[in-house]
């Protein structure tokens, strides 16, 4: 948002929740989708039940993962948000590539 | 004395929320309102096609034999020896009752006979799909962004509910009269909670098909040695393997009387041929389903015409079904006209919900002593200067004819728009003037038109 009279412009900082909610956020949305699709695999589900579930979820994760970093009124709120959130994606990964 | 319960959701909650609604507003209004803009165009592809090019041949029905004159015709019309990678054949459709075959990129009409007849010049709706589809932006990157804008639709719409607590209660006050900025943000929050289950449909659905790709490629990384294709096998089958040695002409006939021996109830919409005329093509029937929200289910055969099977869109797993159901309820071509004319309606609302979120957020600044003059004339000019680009293409169409420059007129009437945004006129004088130009445009348009 634009600043108020006499506020500073804060670019550096604006910039920084622009990337966060834009690439980190979505980053972070295809690591879940490709997570909830090893998971997916270990339940048994079928390939292409995994690979429409992935599409999805994507785009959902990543609207809750945006929507959640903008409700956080500092920059630590903002990544414990990515970092709570990214949780998942590794034991899942892990998972899916094992199985 | 019992304590007083503290109200949900809390005041700081609801300002943040209001807050990340502005941000993700401001930040993707314009581009969410051309989106919402043409995707609404967009519903009447068809009829826009029709208006395009009103005098090309119409017909309910095509015979088998007919169809595979025009196949022959088409593979032995082009000039320069070379074989199509893709014939694909567009049969009569109760919105579009005309039977097309496009060869790789260049469309042609044909007649009931069979016989061809002359070039489909439909270039202003496919500039109009293409500009709602991927901002007019070369390869996936278009999609990609649109399919974003998709995901801050989403997240308009949970960050407004969560900002405005009394939205559903308030849902049938409109203040639609008062003057003092009420009014704007009562058609605003009334048309987003009229409109809430089209706008989160269509958004989740457009984001899904245009972000599909990015999830494509990183479960091709994952899990298929970064073929991307492998990905899509499992939902939409898979294509066989090229073989460039020349091969017969595809017996397209074969396949549709198959169709209409043994699917009777299946309405072929569409048949592609892949690498025609070589030893690797295969035909595909595309078919509707009636009563189903699929947008089709494939029939595969070979090249003289034999049965392999269908791909499940219709029948298989729950995943081909979802991906395939998508389609259709983010375009509204299901149900007919009604269901078009919904589409309009509610694809409308969430195109002025997006052009009265900024002046909102702009009306607040002015009355807390902010005066923007250049950005409330800039915001005018997106507002009006989109239809007033999308009209000026439309009667440049009709005046010059399918070959116009339609990317570079739209985006430098836009570009201009915004740039008199600097002029020294009264941000009043300069919206009467772009609604005048808008209207002017719209009039040269029918003219030409008709």
């Amino acid at each position: 948002m634009l600043p108020e009279s006499g506020e500073p412009l804060r670019i550096g900082g604006r910039m920084l929740t622009f990337v966060l909610v834009t690439f980190a956020a979505a980053l972070l949305a295809v690591g879940l989708s490709v997570g909830l699709s090893s998971l997916g695999r270990i339940a048994g589900w079928s390939e292409a039940d995994r690979n429409a579930a992935a599409f999805l979820f994507m785009p959902l994760a990543w609207a809750a993962i945006a929507f959640s970093i903008l409700m956080q009124g500092r920059r630590q709120g903002q990544i414990k948000v990515l970092l709570a959130t990214s949780l998942p994606v590794w034991p899942a990964l892990a998972a899916g590539a094992l199985a | 004395m019992s304590a007083v319960p503290e109200p949900f959701p809390k005041p700081s909650t609801v300002k943040r929320a209001l807050s990340g609604h502005a941000a993700i507003g401001l930040l993707a209004g314009a581009l969410l309102y051309l989106v919402c803009l043409t995707g609404t165009l967009s519903v009447f592809q068809a009829e826009w096609q029709r208006i395009e090019q009103p005098h090309a041949p119409e017909m309910t029905s095509i015979s088998p034999q007919a169809l595979q004159r025009a196949v022959v015709a088409v593979l032995s019309n082009r000039k320069d020896g070379s074989t199509a990678r893709r014939l694909s054949i567009h049969l009569p459709a109760p919105d579009l009752p005309r039977t097309i075959i496009t060869s790789d990129r260049q469309g042609v009409q044909v007649k009931t006979d069979g016989s061809l007849a002359g070039q489909e010049e439909t270039a202003w709706s496919d500039f109009l799909v293409a500009l709602h589809h991927s901002l007019n932006l070369p390869g996936k990157t278009g999609s990609m962004l649109v399919g974003a804008l998709g995901v801050m639709i989403l997240a308009l719409s949970l960050s407004g509910i969560l900002a405005h607590p009394r939205i559903f209660r308030d849902a049938f006050r409109l203040r639609a009269r008062d003057k003092g900025g009420i009014g704007l943000a009562d058609w605003h929050n009334r048309l987003s909670v009229w409109s809430l289950p089209f706008s989160v449909a269509i958004a989740l659905t457009g984001a899904m098909i245009g972000l599909a790709s990015v999830t494509a490629y990183a479960l091709a990384g994952f899990y298929n040695a970064g073929d991307a294709k492998a990905v899509y096998a499992p939902l939409f089958g898979k294509e066989d393997k090229p073989d460039g040695t020349p091969g017969p002409v595809p017996n397209v006939a074969a396949a549709l009387t198959y169709m209409r021996a043994h699917y009777p109830a299946a309405s072929p919409t569409f048949i592609i041929v892949r690498d025609p005329g070589t030893q690797g093509q295969a035909i595909q029937v595309r078919a509707e389903h009636s009563r189903r929200l699929i947008f089709a289910e494939y029939y595969d055969f070979a090249a003289d015409g034999t049965f392999r099977g269908t791909v499940g869109l219709a029948d298989g797993k729950t995943g081909q079904q979802l991906t395939a159901s998508a389609y259709k309820l983010h375009f509204g071509n299901y149900g007919g006209l009604p269901v078009k004319l919904a589409y309009l309606l509610f694809g409308g609302a969430l195109t002025t919900i997006c052009a009265t979120g900024v002046h909102i957020w702009l009306g607040k600044r002015r009355r807390r002593g902010l005066e923007e003059p250049r950005l409330r004339k800039a915001w005018d000019a997106v507002v009006w200067g989109t239809p007033l680009a999308l009209m000026l293409t439309l009667a440049v169409r009709f005046a010059f004819g399918n070959h116009s420059p339609f990317v570079l007129l739209f985006w430098s009437t836009l570009a201009l728009a915004i740039l008199a945004a600097l002029a020294p006129v009264s941000p009043a004088r300069f919206r009467r003037g772009l609604q005048a130009l808008l209207i002017a445009a719209g009039g040269l348009t029918a003219a030409w038109a008709f």
